[in-house]
């Protein structure tokens, strides 16, 4: 074969990015399926994100499970605090304007942060656990990253037809609809509410307990996090499943190239440059946003 | 208490913050029958079937349906018991197809599956244009497909007593009938409906029954061919 050098390592580059959105796509889906159901911009997302990737870490490493079934233990924990974080603080303010909820999960927020700081100190932790190689021609991909793209991918599909083929899917989306239509169909609000920010934060977990299995995290980790996912969302369009993933494969492979072509400490730039791009110039998102 | 009487409405008080929209509202349906009730714009008429709905909550007075209380119960509670709802203004899922907003109209009862196939067969019998276009997006119909959309899903639990909105606002005339004829023919197989509409002729016309609603009070009430002949009644809210 006589692939180029520098385009085999673009292509190298490119191929990285996208695996990592795998994960921003599962991420970026509990954000997106949060704020169509309640219309809540889930402030503290990143955090649920982190205190999925610290518990996950936590749990694998005292019980010496598998990261994998430490994800599974970090979804169901964080789904219980999610259902009490909604249960008792969001549904209270639900009818308020919007700055109301947003304030009160900044709080969570912090404590959230805070907390964990206290708890596991600014020590980055990492669950790599496998570092073999695939070689395709002059590409190569370490297994672990595309058994992370793999996982991330199936469970944001699993999300999908969730959504579309199961009654609990139809509940979701006609109360993202229609709130008070869904009620006269006899469909309990309230409750879905609280399902759905559970299932938003049992997603926010399983994509942090993904992440620290390629990256170091530590637990200051959410607020650069929480602020991509609300970029991608942006740049699929607000609301819109499949734009969310277009979004979420954008910023990685936009990310990757940054650090590989400039700077590492640039990527960010580059992110929130095309946040602010799409923002200013395409408002409707990358498809032309449609809610689903 | 009589057993046919559906729903009971007694000195109902409820509004907005400080608007008080219902004042000392009364009011019942009786099973099988059709319940007109029509007043001017800004009278109160949706804000009563709010209420009843939960969607308000009332400050004063009770309500009762199949002889259970309901007042400020949950409105999913409500629908379960046998209520179904066609709001004011054609209000559908948007982004799902006529097929999934019949669907979901079903959704307390999905399980049931002889329910389910009669549910579908007798709407898309009633409107056979719903079912040319049951895989389009509700959102992209025509204002009086969507309207005969919001009818046949409210329909589709087979509910006892059916609160309809102003159906025929903004129809074309032919559309308007068709509604009003549904509505007769429904209330034939069993069905009872509390119907609100500005245009009162053709609601007393098929109605038994008929209260007249004005600044949040039941101004008159009576059989709805007796109101028809009254002079006040047809000069301040018919305009004959
Ligand atoms: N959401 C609301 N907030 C405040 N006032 C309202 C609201 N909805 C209706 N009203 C007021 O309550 C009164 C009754 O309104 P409504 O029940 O809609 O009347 P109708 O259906 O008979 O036209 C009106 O004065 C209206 O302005
Ligand atoms: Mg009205």
């Amino acid at each position: 074969m006589n692939t180029p050098g520098w385009f085999a390592a673009l292509l190298q580059v490119i191929i990285n990015g996208l695996l990592v959105g795998g994960v921003y796509a599962l991420s970026a889906a509990g954000l997106n399926l949060v704020f169509g159901v309640l219309k809540v911009a889930n402030i503290a997302h990143g955090d649920f994100m982190m205190l999925g990737a610290m518990t996950a870490y936590a749990v694998s490493l005292k019980l010496g499970l598998s990261p994998y079934a430490a994800m599974l233990v970090a979804a169901i924990v964080l789904a219980g605090i999610g259902a009490l974080t909604q249960r008792f603080l969001v549904e209270r303010v639900i009818h308020s304007p919007m700055f109301v909820s947003l304030l009160l999960l900044f709080a969570v927020s912090m404590i959230l942060r805070n907390g964990a700081l206290h708890v596991w100190g600014p020590t980055y932790v990492s669950l790599s656990h496998d570092s073999s190689v695939w070689t395709v021609g002059p590409l190569s991909f370490t297994k672990l990253r595309v058994a992370v793209f793999a996982l991330g991918l199936g469970l944001t599909l699993a999300l999908l037809w969730l959504l579309q083929k199961t009654a609990f899917g139809q509940s979701l989306r006609a109360t993202a609809q229609h709130m008070d239509l869904a009620e006269a169909c006899g469909i309990n609000v309230r409750r879905v509410r609280m399902q759905a920010f559970a299932l938003g934060t049992a997603i926010a977990a399983m994509s942090g307990a993904l992440l620290v299995m390629l990256f170091s995290v530590n637990p200051s980790m959410g607020e650069i996090f929480v602020l991509k996912c609300f970029a991608i969302v942006v740049v699929g369009g607000l609301g819109s499943f499949s734009g969310a993933f277009a979004g979420a494969m954008i910023i990685g492979v936009a990310e990757t190239l940054t650090s590989y072509y400039a700077a590492t400490q640039l990527s960010d730039v580059t992110v929130f440059l095309l946040f602010l791009i799409v923002l200013v110039f395409r408002p409707s998102g990358v498809l032309g946003g449609k809610a689903t | 208490m009589e057993p046919d009487r559906l729903l009971v409405v007694e000195g109902l008080d409820a509004g907005y913050g400080f608007i008080q929209a219902l004042n000392q509202v009364s009011l019942r349906v009786d099973a099988r029958s059709i319940t007109a009730l029509v007043g001017p714009n800004g009278a109160g008429k949706t804000t009563l079937l709010k209420a009843i709905m939960g969607y308000v909550a009332p400050t004063a007075g009770r309500i009762s349906f199949c002889g259970q209380p309901i007042t400020s119960s949950p409105t999913h509670r409500t629908v379960g018991c046998g209520l179904g709802y066609v709001p004011q203004g054609r209000i559908v899922f948007p982004q799902m197809t006529v097929q999934e907003n019949l669907a979901i109209g079903l959704y307390l009862r999905r399980h049931d599956r002889a329910l389910r196939s009669r549910a579908f067969d007798l709407i898309y019998a009633v409107f056979p244009r719903l079912y040319e276009r049951r895989w389009q997006r509700a959102g992209t119909l025509s204002g009086g497909e969507q309207q005969m959309l919001a009818i046949g899903r409210a329909l589709m639990t087979e509910p006892k007593l059916v609160l309809v909105d102003e159906p025929s606002l903004g129809l074309a005339p032919n559309l308007v009938d068709l509604v009003f004829e549904t509505v007769a023919k429904l209330r034939e197989s069993g069905t009872a409906f509390l119907l609100v509409e500005q245009n009162a002729v053709a609601a007393l016309e098929i109605a038994d029954y008929a209260y007249v609603l004005d600044l949040g009070r039941i101004h008159l009430e009576g059989p709805a061919g007796e109101l028809m002949q009254k002079d006040e009644v047809r000069q301040v809210y018919l305009g004959l």
